[in-house]
């Protein structure tokens, strides 16, 4: 005989034991909703990494890296210096110059690289229609760079003591050129170019040993040459060549007053947004700090990286606003599962409890048993959950960040402790005891509506959130769409009796048997409580509002696309004439094409007023036909009609003025960004009026394409891009195109597809939730229903019969909960788009409202009802493994 | 003093429109040490009263004490002691009062640990209390391992566990057969004359009523007639039986006549009393009393 252990932990084991099946849904759950709490920042925080990534990959460069321009200390009263002076005091200030970037900026950042040039003069080159100018470059390391494709690299210079050279002419520079250089200025090895302080001879042609190196871009110049267009329109090729860097002590002169310049790549890639904040604060540090060269040297860092940083910032925070307003939501429903997982638990628990009650034990001994066994069946679950999480994506949080998800596990040990009903009632007789202690019911509902509409009130106090000013989660606006589906939840209880008392005189005024017992029954002993309710309201509005969110964001990016593109697609060249656009049109699939002029800073009068604006130029009917959401302002006679951009509000329709020579009246007023490219204050005329302007105008250097239906807008720009190509000057600066597909693919950053995954995941976890809230809910309920079911029939009433009066069980309150859900999940987009700043998060500058597409959401409601359909037969058939003979003999257990 | 004392004990059970009155000034004195029996028709109360008296249920009003604790004045923590230390029960149905999944030796210690005796202690009160009750055997069955005789007399053992002075037994023998119902009923009275723990009995089962000495019967909520047995030597020395029923007589001279009685001599509505010396004599109220 075994001596079972009589201690209370060894007794409490026994009890915790016996629990079953049933309790292993709980620790299922808490495991599922700790691995989703623990992962979210996990993903939040790699989507938010992803983000700072791309953006800062997407962006240029010269931009992104830490960019220093300045000049090179050169002590005067040492006028002739070795190059140990560039080594010795230079490189080693810049070298512990990058030494005091503190981690994490650091590791992000690259080696320095520097080097100085005099400044650009012109060049003298045999048989050059063009003008050429060039500067010479001192690079140290510059031997490592590049290729010598021809020739020997040059040796140092000094101005006197050339061997066959008159006295006082000095002896030429020998320099390396880059190959495209060369060609351009028509140059080989061997030729000597016109220069000051003396000429140079080709001694080297080069070609960059690794061509996509940022150094390229940062001394553009020396790799290959830049063709600029002079005041009078003349071209201008721009290049720099390498002198060694021996000849430093011979060229202190021009070197002094010419420009030095350093930089720092910075690798994204190695960046996280963990280290976000500090990442800033140390960019602008490195942008304030002087590396401290010596005998006047100056070099001054500038980068747009922390404003980049700051920028990402407050997109990630617009996201976690949008994600934590989902979210909210869902901790509720959450709450509410677990609350009836947990008095399902209490049920199973129910005799034993108010036997050890009326033996003696006190409430607190009780709640905390029943505390405890929660306790027991959560946090293995929830601790399991952490340590998954922290398996699948490690993150270097300190130890509390990372457990403190597990105290979702300590929910269901709150709610055990909370609803433990300690009152050891010897037996309960429904028919004798208060249904509802309604004082205290009435006054925690008021409550809860009045926090709801102080919510609201603070929130439309506070009205639109400027950009800058969210920053991380808000707690008001995480928690309103909450307190409202709870206030809104709790009206729907109220009124649902009165709804279901009419039902119910209908129904029996029709005569249905059924359809009266099943009506009388939802009313008078409903099977499914308040927390049910919750769980379905707020769950049908999640699904609701993630739909209507996310077609929100999907149309505000479309909206941002078109905006930017500011047609199907966008051509932008040094030069796009009538021929060029002809041309274009010709393209199989455009539908229409316009160019456009933009002539900065020109003046003009409005209303007396003196102003200044950028004047396009288009042909009015082309552009109607490739915008025809912009008004008509085509020139006949008269005054100029003229479309201005709503910067100037004073300014109403029908203002007349002067723009050069020509009368104008104001035809219509339109916001700024329906132009792209042509900044922020514009006035836009008619090419046929452009003649009577009297201004000299730019030439068009924009395109914008229509493109038909079936066609493929990039395939067209491409096309379209190849024919400006061709047709541009020699030497013009590249071709740049955009389409609205390309457009809106940039615009889907990282961070808005995990807005769009966290809203799709928030929708399915509803979804799932509403499903075990059902199953739950209705198996708790199986016990009575069963008895009742066996009851109806032995007084003979069929299965279907059966099968509608427990449809009734279910039906009214999911039908309560899909009008109450919708309504809600309608009304709170629409509230958050009024309180959060959308603009922050989509870019753009509309304000995006909400978009309610009626087909997406008609359908999550059918998958609602679907979903209310299976859980109603999976709960029905747990419960109908009880035989209704077996139910009716057991007899009352009260 | 008396170890059970009600007195006008009123208790109304109120809902919404609807108002019970359960016990209508209910009055019952026990003595320590006396095992009583009280019978009553369903919805007499009994259950009711059994409730209060266990501290379960509180009266709505008149006078109740246990054991000296007063059961209409006491605070949780009270009832929580009061529950833990003075009283134990036994109920009719035995999932109410033994775990299922707990051996016997557990669930006596499960109310050991409940009332926090020292660990020391528990595994030879639990030895004691089952050879009191002579289930030694049962220590390590769980209850659907027992018949249901055997789970009274482990529930007994339960009750028993933390040495209350009361024992409150509702229909103990409720669902047992007789053989059962009499080693249950024999238990009890075991437990009532070696540990002199007070015991009341509620039940209907005639044949448990015959066996006590006190027999306490309540009719809609209130207590109407006592029958008190005694056994006397006759004058050949052999023992007999002898009971005597008697009707309770409130504070202010309320009475219930045996319902028997009533149909008997068909009384109704009211009957003329006669003051003799040293008895009261009711009658009928005759056709020419009515005139």
């Amino acid at each position: 005989m075994t001596r079972t252990r009589l201690t209370a932990p060894g007794l409490l084991l026994r009890h915790l034991r016996s629990g079953g099946a049933v309790s292993l849904l709980l620790p299922v759950l808490v495991l599922l909703a700790v691995l989703s709490i623990a992962l979210a920042p996990r993903a939040l925080g790699q989507v938010a990494t992803d983000e700072v990534q791309q953006d800062l990959a997407q962006q240029s460069p010269l931009i992104v890296d830490l960019v220093a321009t300045g000049r090179l200390g050169i002590p005067l009263s040492e006028s002739r210096l070795g190059t140990e002076y560039l080594t010795d005091t230079t490189e080693s200030a810049l070298e512990a110059f990058r030494e005091r970037i503190p981690s994490p900026l650091l590791d992000a950042t690259g080696p320095i690289s520097w080097m100085v040039q005099t400044p650009v003069d012109t060049a003298e080159v045999a048989d050059l229609e063009a003008r050429a100018t060039l500067s010479l470059s001192i690079d140290l390391e510059w031997l490592d760079q590049v290729d010598i494709v021809e020739g020997v690299a040059p040796t140092g210079w000094a101005p006197i003591g050339g061997v066959g050279l008159s006295a006082g002419e000095p002896p030429p520079i020998e320099v390396a050129i880059s190959t495209a250089s060369a060609t351009a200025l028509g140059v080989e090895v061997g030729d000597v170019i016109g220069f000051t302080p003396a000429p140079l001879v080709v001694t080297a042609v080069y070609e960059p040993r690794e061509p996509t190196d940022r150094r390229w871009m940062h001394a553009a110049d020396l790799a290959a040459p830049q063709v600029l267009r002079g005041e009078r329109a003349e071209t201008i090729i721009r290049t720099s060549v390498y002198v060694s860097p021996e000849s430093f002590a011979s060229l202190t002169e021009e070197l002094a007053v010419g420009t030095m310049c350093a930089w720092m790549p910075i690798d994204p890639a190695s960046m996280s947004y963990a280290d976000a904040v500090e990442l800033e604060e140390q960019a602008r540090q490195v942008l304030t700090a002087s590396p401290g060269l010596q005998y006047g040297g100056e070099l001054d860092f500038r980068s747009n990286l922390p404003d980049l940083i700051a920028a990402t910032m407050v997109r990630v925070a617009a996201m976690s606003a949008l994600i934590a307003l989902s979210v909210s939501g869902l901790a509720g429903v959450l709450v509410a599962v677990f609350a009836l997982g947990v008095r399902s638990v209490l049920t199973r628990r129910a005799t034993a409890l108010s036997l050890a009650a009326a033996r003696g034990a006190g409430e607190l001994q009780l709640r905390g048993v029943m505390a405890l066994e929660m306790l027991v069946l959560s946090m293995p679950a929830a601790v399991l959950g952490v340590a998954i999480a922290a398996t699948l994506i490690p993150d270097e949080s300190g130890p509390l960040e990372t457990l403190l998800p597990a105290a979702v596990g300590l929910i269901p040990a709150l709610l055990a402790g909370a609803l433990t009903t300690a009152r050891p009632s010897a037996r309960r007789r429904h028919d004798l005891t208060s249904p509802a202690r309604s004082r205290a019911r009435i006054i925690i509902e008021l409550s809860v509506v009045a926090l709801a509409a102080l919510a609201l009130l603070l929130l439309s106090r506070r009205g639109l959130a400027g950009p800058s000013t969210v920053v991380g989660i808000d707690p008001l606006l995480s928690a309103t769409p909450l307190l409202l589906a709870i206030a809104a939840c709790l009206g729907a209880l109220r009124l649902y009796p009165w709804v279901l008392r009419a039902v119910q005189q209908r129904v029996r005024r029709r005569g249905d048997a059924t359809a009266v017992f099943g009506s009388a029954r939802a009313l008078r002993d409903p099977a499914l409580g308040f927390a049910t309710a919750l769980a379905l309201v707020v769950g049908v509005s999640i699904v609701v509002f993630s739909t209507v969110l996310s077609s929100t964001v999907s149309a505000g990016l479309i909206d941002r696309a078109a905006v930017e593109v500011g047609a199907d697609a966008r051509l932008q060249a040094a030069v796009i004439d009538d021929s060029m656009i002809a041309a274009v049109r010709e393209l199989e699939g455009v539908t229409a094409a316009v160019a456009y002029s933009v002539t900065p800073d020109v003046p003009f009068v409005v209303d007396g007023d003196d102003r200044t604006a950028s004047v396009i130029v288009a042909d009015a009917a082309a552009l109607q036909a490739v915008r025809p959401d912009l008004p008509d302002a085509s020139f006949a006679a008269g005054a100029v009609p003229v479309v201005l951009s709503s910067n100037w509000s004073a300014v109403s329709v029908g203002a007349t003025g002067t723009l050069g020579e020509a009368d104008i009246v104001v035809a219509d007023v339109i916001d700024a960004g329906v132009l792209p490219g042509a900044g922020r204050g514009w006035i836009l005329v008619d090419a046929d009026a452009a003649a009577a302007l009297g201004v000299e105008l730019a030439v068009p250097t924009v395109a914008l394409l229509s493109v038909a239906d079936d066609a493929d807008p990039a395939s067209l720009t491409a096309e379209a891009r190849q024919i400006i190509e061709q047709a541009q000057p020699t030497g013009a600066a590249v071709v740049t195109s955009t389409d609205r597909a390309t457009a809106l693919a940039t615009a889907r950053t990282p961070i808005v597809e995990g807005l769009e995954a966290a809203l799709v995941i928030a929708a399915l976890a509803s979804l799932a939730l509403m499903l075990i809230t059902i199953v739950l809910a209705t198996a708790a309920a199986a016990a009575a229903r069963n008895r009742l079911l066996g009851i109806l029939r032995v007084i003979g009433m069929s299965t279907a019969q059966l099968r509608r009066v427990q449809s009734w069980e279910l039906g009214p309150l999911a039908v309560v909960a899909l009008a109450v859900g919708t309504l809600l999940g309608l009304v709170l987009p629409t509230l958050v788009t009024a309180v959060l700043d959308l603009r922050d998060f989509i870019g753009g500058e509309a304000v995006v409202g909400a978009v309610i597409e009626p087909l997406p959401v008609l359908l999550v409601l059918a998958l609602f009802a679907g979903i209310v359909a299976v859980a109603a037969v999976i709960a029905l058939a747990l419960g109908r493994r009880l035989a209704p003979a077996g139910i009716l003999t057991m007899g009352d257990s009260s | 003093m008396m170890q059970i004392d009600c007195a006008d004990l009123v208790r109304i059970f109120s809902a919404e429109g609807v108002e019970v009155q359960a016990l209508q000034g209910l009055t019952l004195g026990v003595d320590r040490g006396e095992l009583t029996a009280i019978v009553g028709a369903s919805g007499s109360g009994k259950s009711t009263l059994l409730s209060i008296l266990s501290g379960l249920d509180r009266p709505t009003a008149g006078r109740a004490s246990v054991a000296g604790h007063d059961l209409l004045t006491m605070t949780a923590r009270e009832r929580t002691l009061f529950r833990r230390r003075t009283i134990g029960f036994v109920w009719q149905q035995t999932s109410r009062n033994l775990l299922p999944y707990l051996t016997a030796g557990e669930n006596i210690a499960q109310s050991l640990a409940i009332a926090r005796r020292p660990r020391a202690q528990r595994s030879r009160r639990v030895d004691d209390l089952l050879e009191l009750l002579d289930i030694g055997e049962l220590r390590d069955r769980r209850p659907p391992e027992m018949s249901g005789g055997q789970q009274q007399r482990v529930a007994i053992a339960v009750a028993l566990a933390n040495e209350p002075e009361v024992l409150f037994a509702d229909e103990p023998t409720g669902s047992l057969d007789e053989a059962n119902s009499q080693r249950v009923f024999d238990a009890l009275r075991d437990v009532n004359e070696r540990l002199g723990v007070t015991v009341l009995i509620v039940t209907h089962d005639s044949d448990v009523s015959t066996q006590v000495r006190r027999t306490v019967q309540i009719r809609d909520g209130r207590t109407s007639t006592e029958v008190l047995r005694s056994t006397r030597l006759d004058e050949h020395g052999t023992e007999h039986l002898h009971a005597r029923e008697y009707a309770v007589l409130d504070k202010v001279g309320r009475m219930q006549l045996p319902q028997d009685y009533i149909t008997r001599l068909a009384m109704r509505d009211r009957v003329r009393l006669e003051l003799e010396e040293d008895h009261v004599q009711v009658h009928r109220a005759d056709s020419e009393d009515e005139r």
